[in-house]
């Protein structure tokens, strides 16, 4: 199935950007939001609870689950590139995408005039670069549903 | 896997309570042992739930809602149909290995990361030393905090081997 799902959270854990390929859980808006804030509030807690003290802390990067994995990329600035796979796709793929993620994000995002940071990205250049990027990861008929917005 | 190192374990029954912590090395300590326990629980209960909410689903396959009918009107019906799907995680500093059990336990491992995958090892804890030295034990009362020296050793003598 590949890569099934794509969401980018502001630092204060509020949902920015979603987007569901073949295989993604059916959820509503509210639901995604709840999520998305829930796994801020679980870093924090996964970071207060480490037996080692790190010089930047900043919560998980990696879950390796029974049917899934994750892989979380979180710049300086707070904003966190998260993306959902299934088990076949290579981890250092998923690491490499997401760091591109954040180019594209500081390309189309950032550098638009209308967009305010820590707001829902509605920028149609990111939603296109995105699915080109992700193009040949996700499940065979691409695009399911179109990007909730946020 | 030669170069992990093992520092703490947790085991945790269904209802949270932390029957045994084991710290062979520990560079942060923790302010208040029970306040880590409860965080550690809080934290391994929130994560199952987003791991139910993430799992992918079969193509074709219908949405949980219809799996449980009573999730409609019974809020818990999908604490009580969600399953153990975490199998670790990783931050920056460490690595989190985790096994739950049929049963509601909970077998916590942490070590320095790229410690791999160590399913088995929590496996063996399960087996070799709780079965082994506390489901066995004619003293011990399921759900009361596992304190004999045997599960201890044994536990210990794992991690070893594993090292």
């Amino acid at each position: 199935m590949g890569i099934y799902a794509l969401f980018v959270v502001n630092r204060s854990g509020g949902l920015i950007y979603h987007e569901k390929y073949v295989g993604a859980p059916t959820m509503s808006l509210n639901e995604a939001l709840r999520m998305a804030s829930t796994f801020h509030s679980v870093q924090q807690i996964a970071a207060d609870v480490a037996p080692v003290a790190a010089a930047h802390e900043s919560g998980m990067t990696a879950v390796e689950a029974a049917e899934f994995r994750l892989r979380a990329y979180q710049p300086r600035t707070g904003v966190q590139f998260v993306l959902l796979s299934t088990l076949e796709v290579n981890a250092e793929v998923l690491q490499s995408l997401l760091v591109r993620l954040h180019l594209l994000y500081a390309d189309y995002a950032l550098k638009n005039p209308f967009y305010e940071k820590d707001m829902p990205i509605r920028c149609k250049r990111f939603e296109m670069a995105v699915a080109r990027l992700l193009e040949g990861y996700t499940g065979r008929d691409g695009v399911v549903a179109r990007p909730v917005r946020a | 896997m030669s170069t992990a190192v093992f520092y703490n374990f947790y085991l945790f029954n269904r209802e949270g309570a932390c029957l045994c912590y084991r710290e062979w090395n520990r560079p942060r300590p923790g302010v208040d042992a029970l306040q880590d326990q409860r965080n550690m629980f809080g934290l391994l209960f929130a994560m199952k739930q987003l791991c139910n909410g993430w799992a992918p689903v079969e193509e074709g396959a219908t949405a949980l809602a219809a799996e449980a009918p009573d999730a409609a009107w019974d809020p818990d019906a999908r604490l009580r149909t969600a399953r153990p799907l975490l199998r670790s995680y990783t931050t920056a500093s460490y690595q989190l290995h985790y096994l739950e059990t049929p049963t509601g336990l909970r077998f916590v491992l942490t070590t320095s990361v790229h410690a791999g995958d160590l399913t088995r090892v929590l496996q063996r804890i399960y087996r070799e030393a709780y079965v082994e030295c506390a489901a066995r034990n004619p003293l011990y009362r399921l759900g009361t905090s596992v304190m004999s020296d045997a599960f201890r050793k044994r536990l210990d003598a794992i991690v070893r081997s594993a090292l």
